[in-house]
């Protein structure tokens, strides 16, 4: 979609600005459409599988990492949202009231209640990081960082 | 060359230099360590942090960093059957054989001493090589680069994960990315959607931080429990005998060494084909085969001696033509754009220090990191069994902060989660983020050159084909396309 997005938007520019685009959005695009039919229909995959080296064969040969688990489709769905609420939560809170809150806040409540460590340790982690994050960033490196919409830094503009 | 290494040499005097190559070691050997992690992640979180230094000591600590990697990733492999690195899939073959057998200290002391020393080769090859690169990149113009700015692209399609396909799919993907913003070409805005924050493009350091290391932190959010789920590491016996075994082996490493360093030459194509590649070429010509994937010491010297000889290897096109070899070097390319370097033929003639500032920094890594990790072996492959929940909030910490030290944009911010998850997505359905990375890198210099070549040639794209080098390269590029696909194809 993006790419057929791309291809279109590029038709309105001038010939210059559009001759790249167009090409190599074009050949992405039949790229795209070849690996799609590939992956619907065995014979088609069949002709373009190929690579220079079987990555699927040689790892075989390997022990796969034994803490990979199989996870069934709703529980992995769970996980990926999950792992997605809690990034976009960090960077949201990030807008909000800035990085030292943020990522106090967020490692504090994924050691408790994603890790199931416990409060004193979720603590003492999270001051050692906070620590750390002043010592390098506000004091080694001078970054200001960002102080968050609530504490009167400017909201992001796109 | 001799002014370049004697600057190079004489930055060394500085002990801040020498502290940059020893904390880049060090964070090699830890990000090579915890799999999932690796080289292009340790790079692309020091990138921001380097954003101050001068750029000869910025090169040392990536080196250092790029120099320890391999080996770091070696020592989970051979002790823990896991490897820290794709680049080391091949060393477990054997490696952890020999740790069950008692032999472990002595495999690591075959993968240090095969390391080093294959680092080593490639690194010599590479000095022979460059008074002939300067000279072969001066008959480089415009349309070659362009060529070979697409024969690297197919290069590191072929020889990625997933097939051909994907590969080039995504390459493609890639390069309309980079075509994001402002076009020195045409002088026009391109795909900004009226934004001011697109102005310039997809920004570099959030692109990378977020498709490399966010995806790896949401895989370990995903996935759970320990980093490996080992039992104990076994290393007993002796490094030394580890360090001799690999002599035994002279003609065996040589040929592993030079097959890994033509690796590395060729673009695109990286690390974790020249670990394989050399390991089957050593099944193959070997006497006693069996005796591979049963605990073979050859089968690490193999291993070893290419994946690090392709350090060398990789510099070449890197520095040379601006065409990355390796998914690390596409990082390095995006340090000397953040150094204010330009990447491409004009690097090795304007900045020769810089590139022997990266050799050393290279051959020294690896003198650091194979004795730091012979000593320290036990204690590295011990960070593996911390469990990922402790880990994720410094690395998360870490890639948020690095990414906002840089330009102080809260929107890299969002950029950074956006190109995280899409960068968990294409590992979950193998889509090969090498190809995209290096799309995205080489696309400016293809439309540059592509445009410069339209205007030599008066507007006839036949220019592409009545220049020698450029027609050979176009060449190859049909070549490496079609002779698998038609193989493949009457094969089935």
């Amino acid at each position: 979609m993006l790419v057929l997005a791309m291809i279109v938007t590029a038709l309105g520019y001038r010939a210059k600005a559009r001759i790249i685009p167009l090409l190599i959005g074009s050949f992405t695009l039949l790229m795209i459409i070849t690996t799609i039919l590939s992956e619907l229909s065995p014979k088609i995959k069949q002709k373009f599988d190929i690579g220079l080296i079987d990555f699927k064969k040689m790892e075989s040969l390997t022990k796969k990492d034994q803490s990979s688990t199989k996870l069934s489709g709703f529980e992995l769905w769970k996980k990926i949202l999950a792992a997605f609420g809690w990034t976009a939560g960090t960077l949201f809170a990030i807008y909000l009231g800035g990085f030292h809150i943020a990522i106090t806040l967020f490692s504090i409540f994924f050691l408790r209640f994603h890790a199931g460590v416990r409060w004193l340790s979720s603590v003492v982690l999270t001051g050692i990081l906070y620590g750390s994050v002043y010592l390098f960033f506000d004091v080694l490196l001078g970054v200001e960082l960002y102080r968050g919409v609530l504490f009167g830094a400017l909201p992001p503009s796109f | 060359m001799l002014e370049a290494t004697a600057l190079a040499i004489a930055a060394l005097a500085q002990p801040i230099v020498i502290c940059y190559l020893i904390v880049g070691t060090i964070v090699g050997l830890v990000f090579g360590v915890l799999p999932g992690l690796g080289g292009v992640v340790a790079l692309t979180i020091s990138l921001p942090f380097t954003f101050g230094m001068k750029p000869i000591h910025a090169m040392f600590l990536y080196s250092g960093i790029m120099g320890s990697i391999t080996f770091g990733g070696s020592i989970s492999a051979v002790l823990l059957n896991t490897p820290g690195t794709a680049h080391n899939a091949a060393t477990c073959i054997d490696g952890y054989p020999m740790t069950q057998a008692g032999q472990g200290a002595k495999a690591v002391g075959i993968a240090a001493t095969a390391s080093g020393f294959g680092a080593f080769f490639g690194v010599f090859v590479l000095l022979g090589l460059i008074p002939i690169v300067r000279r072969v990149v001066l008959a480089f113009g415009p349309p070659e680069v362009f060529s070979l700015v697409l024969f690297g692209l197919v290069t590191v399609a072929f020889a990625s994960r997933g097939n051909i396909i994907k590969g080039l799919a995504v390459g493609g993907l890639g390069v309309l990315l980079s075509l994001i913003g402002f076009s020195e070409v045409s002088a026009s805005l391109r795909f900004t959607m009226g934004s001011d924050y697109l102005w310039d493009g997809i920004p570099l350091v959030p692109f990378l931080v977020g498709l490399f290391a966010l995806s790896e932190l949401v895989r370990y959010m995903i996935r759970g429990g320990t980093v490996v789920t080992a039992s104990k590491i076994e290393s007993r016996g002796g490094a030394w005998e580890g360090f001799i075994e690999v002599f035994r082996h002279k003609l065996l490493f040589l040929r592993c060494s030079s097959l890994g360093t033509i690796i590395g030459i060729i673009p695109g194509v990286g690390a974790t084909v020249a670990n394989f590649l050399a390991y089957t070429m050593a099944v193959q010509t070997c006497k006693n085969p069996e005796t591979f994937g049963k605990g073979d010491p050859r089968g690490i010297v193999a291993a070893e001696s290419a994946n690090n000889a392709k350090d060398g290897g990789a510099l070449l096109p890197t520095v040379g033509f601006g065409v990355p070899g390796s998914a690390e070097m596409v990082v390095l390319l995006g340090a000397f754009i953040l150094h204010g370097l330009v990447p491409g033929p004009l690097l090795m003639r304007d900045h020769l220090d810089l590139v022997m500032a990266i050799i050393l920094g290279l051959v020294l890594s690896n003198i650091f990191a194979s004795t730091f990790g012979l000593i320290g072996a036990n204690t590295l492959a011990r960070l593996t069994f911390i469990r990922v929940s402790y880990i994720i909030p410094f690395l998360m910490a870490l890639c948020f902060l690095a990414v906002y030290a840089i330009r102080q944009q809260p929107m890299d911010l969002a950029q950074l989660v956006v190109w995280g998850f899409f960068g968990y997505a294409m590992s979950v359905f193998d889509y090969p983020k090498v190809c995209l990375v290096i799309g995205y890198v080489l696309g400016v210099i293809a439309e540059n050159n592509f445009h410069l070549s339209l205007m030599i040639g008066y507007g006839s794209p036949t220019v592409f084909f009545t220049r020698p080098i450029s027609l050979v390269l176009l060449i190859g590029i049909a070549l490496v396309i079609g002779v698998p696909l038609v193989r493949n194809w009457r094969k089935k």
